[in-house]
């Protein structure tokens, strides 16, 4: 019957243990693979990110050279005081990867969330 | 006691790996005329490297910034100019794959962008294509014969006033080839995106290719881009416009001095090797898809190019087709 004591502190201990190691696992687990639920419009001014923008949320970012409208679940540029216009031309994006980019400004426009591709050439 | 003092220790171990272990990381900006970024795992923050290096190239040869070794060229009259070891063995790359394509990939075609105004701020013409007398003009004065090259000398000789380099249809691979090299040192896995030019550090990944017509999905059809390789992508949708129901896009074949029309709407081509990848995907829409093939098969790369009925042929690489309005040749 002596014995039994140390035992079972044993046991309790190791019950913590696993219980603390495999909540550990299951967070990071989590973290790894958890969808990003709702899509967002990333917006990035000169490499550093400058808002998020939900898509189920409609909106207008008031940029000093452009509007990133954001309506029915896409995102667009409007009124771009550049001269090529190319982020313009692009159109509304909706899908996770899709960039629009627009060079004279230096800002770039990412769809976030995990998409069946990692990047797009 | 002894014991619960050893499962706190432990669990303050296991926080601290992983604190200190690698993570994902990203690092961005802008670079030769597009956004660039790096998704790299590691434990260093490398942004300030790779922002280094990029600079670097970008200073080294394009057109764009004044005293590269490209605008000094393109400044000077009849001669020759010296190159450093670097700059020489970069436009030896570039010059015999000119060769090797016949001048479809060609590093000289600067005054032709120019008069077709794809030079940045481009389409500042107008969205009307340039009078015949002036593409005439400007295909005289482009073309990589108008060179000639010695890598021996490490020179560069202009044998007619006006000829003008320009590699933006090479140098984003190479940036890339040299980013690669870079973190692949630093980083467990990278993925290194340069304006659409990408390489694969230390794993696969799976690559989309843009659609190059209008289309639901935002890729078109994807592959696998393996440990190490390197894919670009062009097409006649990047830089177009419509005039008169005719299609002008900004990948001039210097042999004819107008937009290239070979029924090659986009072409992808990967290989190790980032610099011939990226010039061997304007090679392939100049070339069109049956000498495109060819030319892939001899150089030793793999590739997708599809043509404007939508096919998609396939070499050495397998593609799945996302957009199902394109099909596999």
């Amino acid at each position: 019957m002596k014995s039994l004591k140390p035992l079972r502190l044993f046991r309790i201990w190791d019950v913590v243990l696993v219980v603390l190691l495999l909540a550990l696992v299951a967070g990071a687990v989590y973290l790894a693979v958890s969808p990003k639920t709702g899509a967002n419009a990333e917006v990035y001014v000169d490499g550093e990110l400058y808002q998020t923008l939900p898509l189920n949320k409609d909106t207008v970012l008031d940029l000093d050279h452009l509007k990133i409208v954001v309506s029915g679940g896409t995102v667009r540029v409007e009124d771009a005081d550049c001269p090529d216009k190319v982020c313009e031309r692009c159109g509304a994006i909706s899908k996770a990867g899709q960039t629009i980019v627009c060079l004279p400004n230096r800002i770039v426009i990412k769809i976030s969330g995990k998409g069946e591709v990692e990047a797009i050439s | 006691m002894k014991k619960f003092a050893a499962i706190c220790l432990l669990i303050v171990l296991i926080v601290c790996f992983a604190a200190c272990a690698p993570t994902e990381k990203t690092a961005r900006g802008f670079s030769m005329g597009s956004d660039y970024y790096v998704t790299y795992t590691s434990s260093e923050d490398l942004s300030a490297e790779v922002s280094r290096l990029l600079s670097f190239i970008e200073e080294s040869f394009s057109a764009r910034v004044e005293g590269s070794v490209v605008s000094r060229i393109n400044a000077s009259g009849v001669g020759t100019v010296s190159l450093t070891t670097e700059e020489s063995a970069v436009l030896a790359r570039c010059f015999a794959l000119a060769e090797e394509s016949e001048g479809a990939f060609d590093p000289a075609v600067l005054p032709l962008v120019k008069a077709w105004g794809f030079d940045p701020p481009y389409l500042m013409n107008g969205e009307v294509p340039p009078a015949a007398q002036a593409i005439a003009d400007a295909k005289a004065l482009s073309g990589y014969t108008l060179f000639g090259f010695s890598k021996e000398n490490e020179t560069i000789t202009k044998t007619v006033a006006g000829a003008e380099l320009d590699l933006g249809g090479a140098i984003k691979g190479y940036a890339a080839e040299r980013v690669r090299d870079l973190v692949k040192e630093k980083a467990k896995t990278a993925l290194v995106y340069v304006g659409g030019t990408i390489a694969a550090v230390g794993k696969s990944y799976e690559i989309g290719v843009t659609p190059p017509r209008d289309s639901e999905e935002s890729f078109a059809f994807r592959f696998s881009l393996k440990a190490g390789e390197i894919c670009a992508t062009s097409g006649d949708y990047e830089r177009y416009y419509v005039y008169q129901g005719n299609r002008y896009h900004h990948i001039l074949d210097a042999n004819t001095g107008y937009p290239a029309t070979s029924g090659v709407i986009s072409a992808t081509v990967v290989s190790e090797d980032g610099l011939l990848a990226d010039a061997l995907a304007t090679a392939v829409v100049v070339l069109g898809a049956e000498k495109g093939v060819a030319l892939l098969e001899k150089c030793g790369a793999k590739g997708a190019i599809v043509t404007s009925d939508k096919k998609i042929t396939a070499v050495g690489l397998s593609v799945t087709v996302k957009d199902k309005t394109y099909e596999i040749a």
